[in-house]
């Protein structure tokens, strides 16, 4: 047989598709949300880094453009003719004059000026460093200058500690006759300036033997110390740089402005940007993220349970619907308003039920007309013209005295009492795994062992023939009693060919053979025995726990071999001693009566008669005696008497 | 701006005729720097103990044409009145803050200040310039000696009509700078030309590029 077998696992359908949706949908989001975020991540990098890149290339830009001015500045002097002629005087103060109001003029482009000679001697130096002859620095400055073929040079040259870009042109009067050098500081308004250029911030460190130094910076002051103290020189001009300043990182690149410079001081420019702001835009994705990826699962899950109830309801009922047909409740029908795969299976479901409803009502009219163990025989095996020999143990039972008391009763009446009787049989029979194989007018003919065997069909068998004779005691009083209406009861086991008898059309259950002839013919016997039940030998040899009374040997009529009857007494140990008693002279008194020796035999039969439970019995052989009497039996008799008749 | 100079050969004696103060100095420059003969340098011989012969000064015009001095250099002796025609037809401005001679006539035209004469009265090198057009550049040299000449071409300087005797010999040369003059003593021998070999390494002079577009164009 197939069955449908689930496996343990999820108790609903709609926690297997939650689970399934959150296994595809999880992965999926989680990865996509890993991949925007290092994108967005490389993203910030990126734009840090262009953000930077642009900001240094303003930084450049303006450096460029404060030298070029510089450059037009100082330049234009030495076409001049005010500045040449008070260089032609020769007038220092005069020069001076001249410087300083060169420095008014360019509205803050040359915050320096100095005019050395062509052999570097000091004219004038608006910055007053007190110097007669340039050195150091400034001397390489000019022989730069002086190795340019257009007598430009720069340089980045300290004055007073605040680092000054500085430009040497040449002054001609016409031929060159000194140096005008020029400049500005790089201080905390030039940075200010790119920073508004360039919303980037900036600083200028000073790096010699002593450490770095920040010169200025348009970071917050509480920042300086840290930058100092993070910032690599030897990382400069390698790209982008990170630095922790309280707290906040910044990307930083750097620029050497001198890097042509013989000094062990270097000048570096670093343009920074805060990741502050990119990340928080970041953060902001990030929830703007997660929040739709919440959405979106808010939404699969719903659209997941909406899925699952609408494939659920119908299972649901489907499952109730088959919960109520296996109740036995065929008539209901299903109705699915589906057109799927539920709607299909709906459909199967009802044309089931009509299949089980049909079945059913095969089963319930064979459960009526034939035994609830045959019919499941019949229903479960298929239906064949053919035999099976088993040893079965078949009870005849009839009640003596119906026909008379038939009479003068309707049949109302009748029925009433027969259909109790045969009811109460019926019941003993099934109660004790018997079957009845049918009814016979006032009789019942039961199998115990066919269709199903069992292993004490033939205890099954005496039990049930007891508590038939047990229950009929209680049932015929009064009325029923009056008219000697008794069971009487055949059993016998023995080979019986057991199968469906009959046409292909119609058949019945039942069981044929030499057996069942004997059972029936014990079951006459009871009536000239004086008993309720016989039982043959090969019943009452495996009747175990119950007691019998060997009644006689018998040649009974159409059989060739005598059998031993018994009567059936009762339950090992809930038998009077008196029945006890009666029992054991009954069993003398056969052997004496096998024996021939009449007279004991007549004697204990006296004993017997005189208040024994089976008078007719001890009649019968009291009769019987008095004829062997008169005709004794042939020298071979073996105690055996003939039934020639049925 | 420094200046290496080299004296490559010793005079040598060649025959010639002999005349009374008829003798020849030759003077070859060399540009170390191009190899070549070193152009526009000035040669001034000044008799040491011979008598010195008068010095005649003389007038002298500097044209600018085109915007530009007609002579980058002018040796002109001591005394000497020199007059800075315009022949463009825009204005210049002369001028000069040179310590040996210093002037400035404003803004004239053609045909103005031509006897307007700036007199040369102190040896030594003035350097004249535009002051509307920086790159106009040029000297005057002003000789103390009537015994002067400026090489050629090829770097040669010759003086003749020579006194043999023993002088003093000045080398200048724009490139020079603001440095002196190179002194030398030379021997004039008689009846010999006397041919001298100076190699100088000059640096290069810096000078104002001509605005590129300055040569064309009325008003430039």
């Amino acid at each position: 047989m197939s069955g449908l077998t689930i496996k343990p696992g999820f108790r609903s359908f709609r926690s297997r598709l939650i689970v399934f949706l959150l296994i595809l949908l999880l992965p999926l989001l989680g990865g996509t949300y890993l991949f925007v975020n290092s994108n967005n991540r490389s993203y910030t990098e990126k734009t840090i880094n262009s953000y930077l890149e642009s900001g240094a290339g303003v930084f450049d830009f303006t450096l460029a453009q404060q030298s070029q001015t510089l450059v037009s500045i100082l330049s234009s002097l030495t076409w001049d003719f005010g500045f040449r002629s008070a260089f032609g005087t020769g007038d220092q103060p005069t020069l001076f004059g001249a410087g300083q109001n060169v420095l008014e003029r360019s509205l803050g482009s040359v915050e320096t000026l100095l005019v050395a000679d062509m052999e570097g001697r000091v004219i004038i130096d608006t910055a007053l460093q007190g110097f007669d002859r340039l050195s150091g620095a400034w001397q390489r400055l000019l022989e730069d200058a002086d190795r340019d073929q257009e007598g430009l040079a720069e340089a980045i040259i300290s004055i007073r500690g605040i680092p000054h870009r500085l430009i040497a042109v040449p002054l001609y009067l016409p031929r060159q006759v000194a140096w005008i050098i020029g400049g500005y500081p790089l201080d905390q308004e030039v940075l200010d300036r790119v920073k508004q250029n360039t919303l980037s911030e900036v600083s200028l460190v000073r790096v010699d033997s002593l450490g770095n130094h920040i010169v200025a910076s348009t970071l917050p002051p509480g920042y300086w110390s840290a930058l100092a103290e993070e910032f690599s020189p030897s990382a400069s001009g390698h790209g982008l740089q990170k630095f922790n300043l309280g707290g906040e990182i910044f990307g930083s690149l750097s620029r050497i402005l001198n890097p042509d410079s013989s000094t062990d001081e270097q000048l570096v420019a670093l343009i920074h940007r805060s990741y502050q702001e990119n990340l928080a835009n970041e953060k902001l994705f990030q929830d703007l993220l997660a929040r739709f990826y919440l959405l979106i699962l808010a939404v699969s899950i719903l659209a997941v349970l909406f899925l699952a109830r609408s494939v659920t309801r119908p299972v649901q009922k489907l499952a109730g619907f088959v919960s109520r047909i296996d109740k036995g409740e065929y008539d209901a029908t299903l109705t699915l308003n589906s057109q799927d795969e539920l709607g299909v299976l709906a459909d199967s479901v009802n044309s089931m039920a009509r299949g089980l409803a049909e079945k059913e009502k095969v089963r319930d009219l064979l459960g009526k007309v034939v035994s609830r163990q045959i019919a499941e025989r019949l229903i479960k095996n298929p239906v064949q013209l053919e035999g099976e020999e088993k040893v079965t143990t078949i009870m005849y039972v009839d009640i003596k005295g119906f026909t008379g008391f038939c009479e003068g009763r309707s049949p109302r009446q009748v029925l009433n009492v027969l259909n109790g009787f045969l009811s109460s049989v019926a019941g003993q029979v099934e109660s004790h795994c018997g079957v009845v194989d049918k009814f016979m007018g006032d009789g019942v003919m039961a199998l115990y062992g066919a269709p199903v065997a069992h292993e004490r069909d033939v205890e099954n068998a005496l039990h049930s023939a007891l508590m038939i004779e047990r229950q009929w005691r209680n049932m015929a009083e009064g009325e029923l009693a009056e008219f000697g209406l008794q069971p009487c009861i055949g059993i016998h086991t023995g080979l019986v060919v057991a199968g469906n008898l009959g046409s292909s059309n119609r058949m019945n259950y039942s069981v044929v053979g030499d057996t069942v002839n004997l059972a029936a013919r014990l079951e006459s016997l009871t009536r000239y025995y004086g008993v309720t039940c016989i039982v043959s030998e090969e019943t009452a040899s495996k009747g175990r726990g119950l007691l019998f009374r060997e009644l006689d040997l018998v040649r009974v009529y159409g059989r060739r071999d005598p059998v031993r009857i018994y009567q059936l007494i009762g339950e090992t140990g809930r038998v009077e001693a008196s029945m006890l008693q009666e029992i054991q002279h009954f069993q003398t008194f056969l052997e004496c009566y096998r024996n021939r020796q009449w007279d004991e035999a007549e004697h204990l039969l006296s004993g017997l008669s005189a208040g024994g439970s089976t008078p007719a019995l001890y009649s019968l052989y009291a009769e019987r005696i008095a004829a062997f009497r008169r005709a004794p039996p042939p020298a071979d008799w073996q105690g055996i008497f003939v039934f020639d008749k049925k | 701006m420094k200046l290496t100079i080299k004296i490559l050969l010793i005079p040598w004696l060649s025959i010639g005729a002999a005349t009374l103060y008829g003798e020849t100095l030759t003077v070859s420059l060399l540009d170390l720097r191009s190899e070549s003969g070193l152009y526009d340098a000035v040669v001034e011989i000044i008799p040491i103990r011979q008598m010195t012969p008068e010095v005649m000064p003389i007038e002298v015009s500097v044209d600018q044409v085109d915007k530009e001095f007609i002579s980058d250099v002018t040796v002109v002796p001591v005394g000497s009145r020199i007059n800075f025609p315009n022949s463009d037809e825009i204005l210049h401005h002369v001028y000069s803050f040179s310590q040996t001679k210093s002037f400035d006539i404003p803004l004239y035209g053609a045909g103005d200040n031509l006897d307007h004469f700036e007199t040369f009265d102190r040896p030594g090198v003035v350097v004249i310039g535009c002051n509307i057009h920086d790159w106009m550049l040029a000297y005057i040299y002003v000789a103390e000696s009537a015994l002067v000449s400026k090489s050629d071409e090829l770097g040669k300087a010759r003086l003749e009509n020579l006194e043999p005797g023993h002088y003093q010999l000045k080398i200048w040369h724009a490139r020079m700078g603001d440095d002196p003059p190179l002194i030398k003593e030379v021997d004039v021998a008689a009846g010999l030309d006397t041919n001298l070999t100076i190699a100088l390494d000059l640096a290069p002079e810096r000078r104002i590029r001509r605005a590129p577009s300055s040569t064309s164009g009325r008003y430039r």
